[in-house]
């Protein structure tokens, strides 16, 4: 079930720093992995062949960036309201997301600020395995609208 | 496969030859669609309207489906599927993620990614990249003490000229645990004669 209102607005005033995100788990099975390479068309081997990651060392497959990339921009997304923007996002991949894993996309509040007429939210995001902990740190950067509808203070 | 011996690897004049270059200059064959935007969204769940639904979206804050900013628009700017089979002007030996930069392995992990988004990209806009590299560095890893870092910074803009998002990327190329017991048995016979990598 997806309970998320996306008509909603998210206005920066109400934003609390040390706030923690909803977040979403996805399960990696078969079908996760076969949509990993359908949703991102990243063709290299590592990703899909169980074979020929084994041969380059690694212990089996792993999910890809592009699938990296959009867990932590859902993450984003879902909670930035109708009118929120990504400014930026960022992200190391210290670990791998392998199949059978659950990895969980979450995020918390570390910072606002008013800045160039913008009113901005500042995140540290997270890719999270049930099996090896974080895979993936990061943080963003998201602009919200003010409830009073005007460019945000210099 | 590159096959480039680690003994052979000249570091400073791969610095020299590619750090700053422009690597490609490509355009996007297809303008920016729905379908693969939809794609991008059921691999990881997404179900916002924003970038499903035309007739929501038209109504929403940006007039069109745009692209989540999670979707590397590398796929509209340039060949489509990864690694970028068709980007204009990269001639290699090696593998094609390496953007032609030489390296002693063939095998790539993508480590950090850095995205800034400018402009929303929408639904038949049509885009294109500039890619340089940034920098190439050797840092051993677990599997390769020869393993090889090329970071590469890429700005993507529509047809209006604008850049719509930068991308800064980090890739680290191995080589397989067997090439590194293969290029391990000159490297000892180089090292009881002497010779230094």
């Amino acid at each position: 079930m997806n309970a998320i209102d996306y008509s909603a607005e998210r206005y920066w005033e109400d934003v609390t720093v040390g706030e923690e995100l909803p977040g979403f788990s996805v399960a990696l099975d078969a079908t996760a992995m076969v949509l990993q390479v359908s949703g991102s068309q990243d063709w290299n081997r590592v990703h899909h062949d169980t074979a020929f990651a084994q041969e380059s060392g690694m212990p089996g497959i792993f999910y890809n960036t592009g699938w990296t990339t959009g867990m932590l921009g859902r993450l984003l997304t879902d909670w930035a309201g109708r009118s929120g923007w990504v400014e930026k996002l960022s992200f190391q991949m210290r670990g791998m997301n392998s199949s059978g894993a659950v990895v969980r996309a979450h995020a918390k509040v570390t910072g606002k600020r008013q800045e160039n007429h913008k009113a901005l939210v500042e995140l540290d995001i997270f890719l999270q395995n049930d099996q090896v902990g974080v895979t993936t740190p990061g943080k963003a950067t998201v602009r919200l609208p003010l409830r009073s509808g005007g460019a945000a203070q210099s | 496969m590159s096959n480039i011996h680690p003994l052979d690897y000249d570091l400073e004049a791969v610095r020299a030859e590619w750090v700053g270059k422009l690597i490609s200059a490509a355009s996007g064959r297809y303008p920016v669609e729905y379908d693969p935007i939809r794609r991008h969204c059921h691999m990881v769940g997404d179900l916002n309207p924003a970038f499903l639904d035309p007739k929501i979206a038209k109504a929403g804050p940006y007039g069109a489906v745009i692209s989540p900013p999670s979707m590397l628009p590398t796929y509209f700017a340039a060949g489509g599927p990864w690694p970028p089979l068709e980007i204009a002007n990269i001639e290699s030996d090696g593998p094609l993620f390496t953007f032609g930069v030489p390296t002693p392995g063939d095998r790539g992990i993508n480590m950090e990614v850095a995205w800034e988004f400018l402009e929303p990209i929408r639904v038949g806009d049509v885009l294109r990249l500039e890619l340089r590299v940034a920098d190439v560095f050797k840092k051993p890893i677990r599997l390769d003490p020869h393993a090889i870092w090329i970071v590469v910074e890429t700005s993507f803009m529509n047809q209006h000229d604008a850049i719509v998002a930068t991308w800064r990327n980090t890739m680290l190329v191995h080589r397989s645990p067997e090439q590194v017991a293969r290029d391990a048995q000159r490297e000892a016979a180089a090292g009881s004669a002497g010779e230094t990598a």
